[in-house]
């Protein structure tokens, strides 16, 4: 469709297109992301030692690139609204991490808790990150509009 | 900061997916710049100004003048 033609149509119309070809987007990142975690799945299961070298070293690579190109191609898809919630949930689950961390080191310290957990962390990590954004998507404001 | 984005809208008949479409926005950015939860930023403002061909302060108003 080319720009003339996409002015022609009515805004409904516009969005609807553009709604599509975001879920479209999504649809195929995630189907990428489901093959590519059975794949590194099967690696681990099968012991990451078994490989060559260069084959995890390849492997981890192409994964790094296909999630850089994700992220940029996302955002570069999305509104300002999206991008200020993902910002958003980003600076929760980033301030989240940089007390969790210490705190639980402390805690650990003190023989009140068990050695810390580091994909515990990450994991609680990433689940702040999304209930920040779910928050927002939700219509949740923490800075008031002045 | 407040605005005038439902009544001008309004004025026009579209609906905030119109409005959306023709912004190249999300109808959730529409409704949230109009519920007063998020402040367009001032590209977007521009935007928003040329379309209704309006002076963007005749738009929003951030309660200083």
């Amino acid at each position: 469709m080319d720009r003339h033609e996409s002015k022609a149509q009515s805004g409904e119309q516009r969005l609807k297109n553009r709604r599509r070809n975001f879920i479209r987007f999504v649809a195929i990142g995630v189907g990428v992301a489901l093959i590519a975690g059975f794949a590194t799945g099967v690696i681990v299961a099968r012991g990451v030692s078994e490989f060559a070298p260069w084959i995890v070293v390849l492997a981890t690579t192409l994964v790094l690139i296909g999630y850089a190109w994700f992220s940029v191609e996302y955002f570069r898809r999305t509104d300002e609204l999206d991008l200020l919630d993902n910002l958003w949930a980003s600076t929760v689950a980033v301030y989240f991490y940089i007390a969790a961390l210490p705190a639980w080191f402390v805690l650990d310290d003190a023989g009140i808790a068990p050695p810390i957990d580091h994909w515990a962390i990450y994991g609680a990590t990433f689940f702040v990150a999304i209930a920040a954004y779910a928050a927002r998507r939700m219509g949740v404001r923490m800075n008031r509009s002045r | 900061m407040r605005n005038r984005l439902r009544v001008l809208r309004a004025e026009r008949d579209w609906s905030q997916a119109e409005l959306a479409g023709r912004l190249d926005v999300s109808r959730q950015a529409v409704n949230a710049i109009e519920t007063g939860k998020h402040d367009p930023s001032l590209p977007l403002a521009f935007r928003i100004a040329r379309l209704f061909d309006i002076p963007i302060e005749e738009i929003f108003d951030d309660g200083q003048a």
